[in-house]
């Protein structure tokens, strides 16, 4: 395979990267997939449980924590908690820098790392179901087959017989993972009283989470260990990587590392050039390859600029979409003070829908996670007292935490790329802002959400209600959407990029619509169902 | 400005205000190599302006410390190298105890010790509100 011209070369080694590439692989398909492929920098340390982690009277557990460079002393507050961790560090190093990025209104994402941004994946799954496909040319039937496909191979947890069962969509399940008592709380309590929650647009269900239950060769189940934030490590919460080392032992599969696609050069003959830059060697010239078809799959920006430059569309803003999110924490006054968990899963617990009561598309997503994952000194910061007292106070109040993070649909926000070249190099500026409509939405669901969680015996933390920065999440999409009246950075309903064909969309870069769901799945299962197309099409 | 030695001896003294002040005990002078190791890696090479009353008892950090979102730049840069001792704290062996559960705590004592930190805050209060008054 070495020597012999890829039938198609793919840019980008994250979860649409990696979906893409199975059904090309399996249909015999020669593949090469081109990324920077940038790894870990240093090995884990210690094993064992949060707890004993803390608790074990060693004086190396800051290194484990904080990082040898204390990268996880950032004074920046983050989202998601993951993105301070310091084994995740090299997840987003150098991004901005070689894309030549600026930002105005939103924090820039991206990964150049062997797996992209699924290192340090929240792991929500979720499958896009009926009203969702508004404004898709795909329907929930197409995706079908890919969503279930992409379930088996990454692993699900989660159950089929709760209110959110049919919301959350039919894909095979590993048995669930236990709950945290302050959830499993709230769920008891939700069976009890459903009707008076339904009255404020709330549905209440379990999480599905890309974490295994049930061992595999390659993977083991989750240990309940805690220490979902800080790097599983039994490779329970699925990463791109794991599929990166399936792949490459299929004959038929090469990966080239190392490799920074710069462009992609139509030929007048028809294929493509692709000049990369062997970031392993810096200083030397551009490699070049001829390719007959790409997939992109570099994230949305990514995946966008490289579309904006082999159109030439250089210097005029395209649209690009985000994911307004918000967070809220509950404490439940009956677990102040309790012991911690010794033993659990520290990612999603439970999810919630809530309805605006408009279009069956327009309401509200989110996750409720346990607390006991995170540190005491990170929940210090959002206490308005003095250190002293505010550590006091985190610690009674840690075991009673429950965080819940919420998505509105991409059209509470507005966001653009623009990219421009100069005798200095590329520039690319992202810009987003949210639209008046995001702070109604804002108030609906802390409405919802405090009322409906008082209900079920957890109350809103005063101040705990945020805003997220548009993008911090990762959730940018939308560059190249797949659309039916074209626009003219756009793909069609096969993922082909107009005005490039063979170069094929298969990233978040192509979903033309955000509904409060986390995407990620739905980005996999189209990035599936593009590349089954593609071999239909050369099959034919 | 304060350089070499100068800088040395005025960096273990903030951080030994500092650590000490989120601690509750005397930290070991372990702590205070991170805490001056950490300053370096952050890029925080100022020392703090403390007040010669806080670095002789650091408690009196409660009179000064900004509540809720710092508003000024001197308070912007104590809240910064507080959030920096609360986390080497935690994850230190001697902070573990004071910021984690340990086994043998029960749960009125954590509770307890809430209500004592919270009813020193409200009375460190007015003067809070004074020192605040007097600095305008």
């Amino acid at each position: 395979m070495r020597d012999l011209a890829p039938d198609v070369v793919i840019i980008g080694s994250g979860p649409a990267g990696v979906s893409a590439a199975w059904p090309l692989v399996e249909a015999g398909l020669k593949v090469l997939m081109l990324d920077q492929g940038r790894g870990p920098d240093v090995p884990r340390r210690i094993d064992g449980p949060l707890s004993h982690i803390l608790w074990q009277q060693d004086d190396s557990q800051w290194r484990e924590l904080l990082g040898e460079a204390m990268t996880g002393l950032g004074g920046a507050r983050h989202t998601t908690p993951k993105m301070k961790v310091p084994q995740f560090g090299y997840v987003q190093r150098g991004f901005e820098e070689a894309y030549g990025l600026s930002a105005d209104g939103v924090r820039l994402t991206g990964s150049l790392a062997l797996g992209g941004l699924s290192n340090m994946w929240g792991a929500g799954s979720f499958c896009y179901v009926g009203a969702d496909f508004t404004d898709y040319p795909v329907a929930a039937e197409a995706l079908g087959p890919s969503y279930r496909a992409v379930a088996e191979r990454v692993g699900i947890s989660g159950v089929h017989d709760d209110d959110l069962a049919a919301f959350l969509g039919e894909v095979p399940l590993q048995p669930p993972l236990p709950l945290h008592e302050n959830a499993a709380s709230l769920l008891a309590r939700y069976g009890s009283r459903r009707t008076a929650i339904e009255s404020f647009g709330l549905t209440l269900g379990r999480t599905r989470n890309a974490v295994l239950t049930i061992d595999r060769p390659d993977r083991s189940a989750c240990a309940l260990d805690k220490m979902c934030l800080w790097g599983c490590r039994q490779n329970a919460i699925y990463s791109a990587t794991y599929d990166v080392t399936a792949l490459c032992r299929k004959p038929n599969f090469v990966l080239r590392r190392g490799a920074f696609v710069e462009h992609i050069v139509p030929l007048a003959q028809g294929g493509y050039t692709l000049h990369f830059r062997d970031v392993d060697q810096p200083g030397t010239e551009c490699v070049t390859l001829a390719a007959a078809r790409v997939m992109l799959a570099a994230g949305a920006i990514g995946s966008a600029i490289l579309a904006i430059d082999a159109l030439g569309l250089h210097g005029k803003a395209q649209p690009i979409l985000l994911h307004p999110a918000m967070a809220f924490a509950f404490v439940l006054p009956s677990r102040v003070g309790a012991p911690e968990e010794e033993r659990g899963f520290a990612l999603g617990q439970l999810a919630y829908r809530i309805d605006f009561g408009g279009a069956p598309h327009d309401y509200a997503f989110g996750v409720v996670f346990s607390a006991e994952g995170l540190l005491a000194s990170d929940l210090t910061q959002y206490i308005p007292l003095s250190r002293p007292a505010a550590a006091a106070t985190a610690r009674a109040l840690l075991p009673a935490l429950l965080v819940a993070n919420c998505y509105v649909p991409s059209d509470c926000a507005e966001g653009t790329i623009t990219c421009w070249r100069d005798s200095e190099g590329r520039h690319t500026a992202v810009r987003g802002r949210l639209l008046p409509t995001f702070d109604k939405r804002f108030a609906q669901v802390r409405r919802s959400l405090s009322r409906g969680f008082a209900r079920l015996g957890a109350y809103l933390l005063p101040g705990s209600a945020k805003r997220a920065e548009l993008g911090s999440d990762g959730h940018y999409v939308g560059a190249i959407p797949m659309n039916v009246e074209p626009r003219v950075l756009s793909s069609t309903v096969d993922g082909e990029v107009r005005g490039l064909p063979h170069v094929f969309a298969v990233d978040g870069a192509s979903l033309p619509r955000l509904t409060g769901k986390h995407p990620t799945l739905t980005i996999m299962a189209n990035a599936d169902r593009i590349a089954r197309g593609l071999v239909e099409r050369l099959s034919a | 400005m304060v350089v070499g030695r100068g800088l040395v001896d005025e960096h273990e003294r903030e951080a030994e205000a500092l650590l000490t002040y989120v601690l509750g005990c005397q930290p070991s002078s372990v702590l205070k190599n991170r805490y001056r190791q950490a300053l370096v890696v952050q890029g925080e090479g100022v020392v703090l302006n403390l007040h010669a009353f806080a670095l002789w008892c650091p408690a009196l950090l409660r009179l000064i410390e900004p509540r809720g979102e710092p508003r000024t730049a001197s308070q912007v840069s104590l809240a910064r190298r507080l959030n920096i001792a609360m986390a080497l704290v935690e994850t230190s062996t001697e902070g573990v105890d004071r910021m984690r559960r340990p086994a043998n705590s029960t749960r009125l004592a954590i509770v307890g010790r809430v209500f004592v930190a919270l009813a020193l805050d409200l009375v460190s209060l007015p003067i809070l509100v004074l020192c605040r008054s007097l600095g305008r």
